[in-house]
């Protein structure tokens, strides 16, 4: 009975005290921080003050002098009581360019988090030699591409051609232009010059070697590959920043994943799109 | 006799937890079935902690997704899209669970400037374009904010 009395007399306190005990709670753990002003219960924090006085004057909070602290002090206000108006008029939901500022913020947050992780060297090395296709140097090759619309250029490539005359001679011959850049380029990069049909004859070119006549738009083509340069590693020595980098870039975007999935997991989400799952 | 009871009662058990739970899904079903029709007749694609993304704006990303393509938006590129907007809504509230409004400086800058922009905005439909006037108009409303507002140093 005794028991029974206490736990109500308990509950009756908490519910007596209820939000301004909590808030008291909230408002002790945000003040340890360090608060110079509260504003409407809202507290400007002595990290913020100290931002604006870099910001302001170029020194630190602790070195400005008395009347700098107050004029930095009432700017703090003029910006907090804007801000507060600006969330009573939910502006940070409504303006498009303040919502993606939240966003960027957000992921600037979540990923200072892993770049302040130092990076040792036995760990870049590891990733180097894991993911050395990433910094290989691909192959490239060159090739000389003609293109013949009439069929009386086309009986003379072919006879030139059987006569061993290379593509570059037959060009300068019947005045055509290359199809493409003559210079060393990658097989990406050629494919999307040419398409998939006619790139796929460079493949399998030896050095030197002019490919059968092939029918494409705007004519028939002729490829001959006339030098290539094979895939190369470099050391991990020469490409140590690039490793660094691509280290970074590729942990922040797994630190960024992985907090909205933890966000996401913790959140109510409904999609009423019937093909819709969130990830 | 008594065993004829006794299998009347069992089977009158079993008859109320199965009709229970054949309430208790449908019932479960309704307000889940009630909550999705709610939800496409507001025109929304999906809610988020309450947060509402609109089937405009998805369509929206939708097409901007498409401009420049040949083909049409895929179900899976759909898919995508949309948990793209979940993402950024998901990113949004960690930014104002963590007050990043006021502690990022980009964003503080962003939103000062969309609050000043807007009293600009006023101005300009009362014709008070001179500086002097924005000047005089911009301390008059701070005055105003700064007399409904509780502001005190903290002591400690």
């Amino acid at each position: 009975m005794i028991i029974r009395l206490i736990f109500a007399l308990i509950g009756l306190g908490i519910s007596i005290l209820g939000e301004e005990f909590l808030s008291q709670l909230v408002f002790d753990r945000e003040g340890d921080q360090g608060n110079l002003v509260w504003v409407n219960e809202k507290p400007i924090t002595l990290p913020q003050a100290e931002i604006g006085s870099m910001y302001l004057f170029g020194k630190t909070f602790d070195s400005i002098d008395q009347l700098e602290r107050d004029s930095l002090t009432q700017v703090l206000i003029n910006e907090e009581l804007l801000i507060q108006r600006g969330e009573t008029l939910k502006i940070p939901n409504r303006d498009i360019g303040v919502r993606k500022s939240l966003v960027s913020a957000s992921i600037r947050d979540i990923t200072s988090k892993f770049d302040a992780v130092p990076v040792s060297e036995r760990t870049l090395r590891s990733f180097f030699s894991e993911h050395q296709s990433i910094f290989e140097k691909p192959q490239r090759m060159a090739l000389d591409v003609i293109v013949l619309a009439k069929q009386a250029d086309l009986r003379r490539a072919k006879s030139l051609i059987a006569a061993g005359r290379d593509l570059s001679e037959i060009a300068k011959i019947l005045r055509l232009n290359f199809a493409m850049p003559r210079g060393l380029q990658t097989l990406p990069i050629i494919y999307r010059q040419l398409g998939t049909k006619i790139a796929s004859f460079a493949e399998v070119l030896e050095t030197r070697q002019i490919s059968p006549p092939i029918r494409g738009s705007g004519g028939v083509y002729f490829l001959q590959l006339t030098a290539t340069e094979d895939a190369l590693l470099p050391s991990f020595d020469d490409v140590r920043d690039i490793v660094k980098q691509e280290y970074r870039r590729r942990g922040r975007e797994l630190a960024l994943r992985e907090q909205i999935d933890l966000l996401a997991s913790e959140a109510d989400i409904k999609t009423m799109i019937m093909s819709a799952s969130h990830k | 006799m008594n065993a004829e009871t006794n299998t009347n009662n069992l089977k009158a058990v079993a008859f109320l937890v199965f009709t229970s739970t054949i309430g208790l899904i449908l019932g479960l079903v309704s307000s889940e079935t009630k909550f999705f029709v709610k939800g496409i007749e507001a025109g929304l694609a999906a809610t988020i902690n309450g947060s509402e993304i609109y089937k405009v704006d998805y369509e929206r990303a939708v097409s901007l997704f498409e401009k420049g393509r040949r083909d049409r938006a895929s179900l899976k590129d759909r898919q995508m899209i949309l948990g793209r907007l979940i993402d950024e809504e998901l990113l949004f509230q960690y930014a104002i669970d963590r007050d990043l409004l006021r502690s990022d400086m980009n964003a503080r800058r962003t939103i000062l400037q969309a609050v000043v922009g807007g009293l600009e905005v006023g101005e300009e439909a009362l014709n008070q374009t001179h500086s002097k006037y924005k000047l005089i108009i911009f301390q008059d409303y701070l005055t105003k904010l700064r007399e409904t507002a509780t502001i005190y140093l903290d002591e400690n």
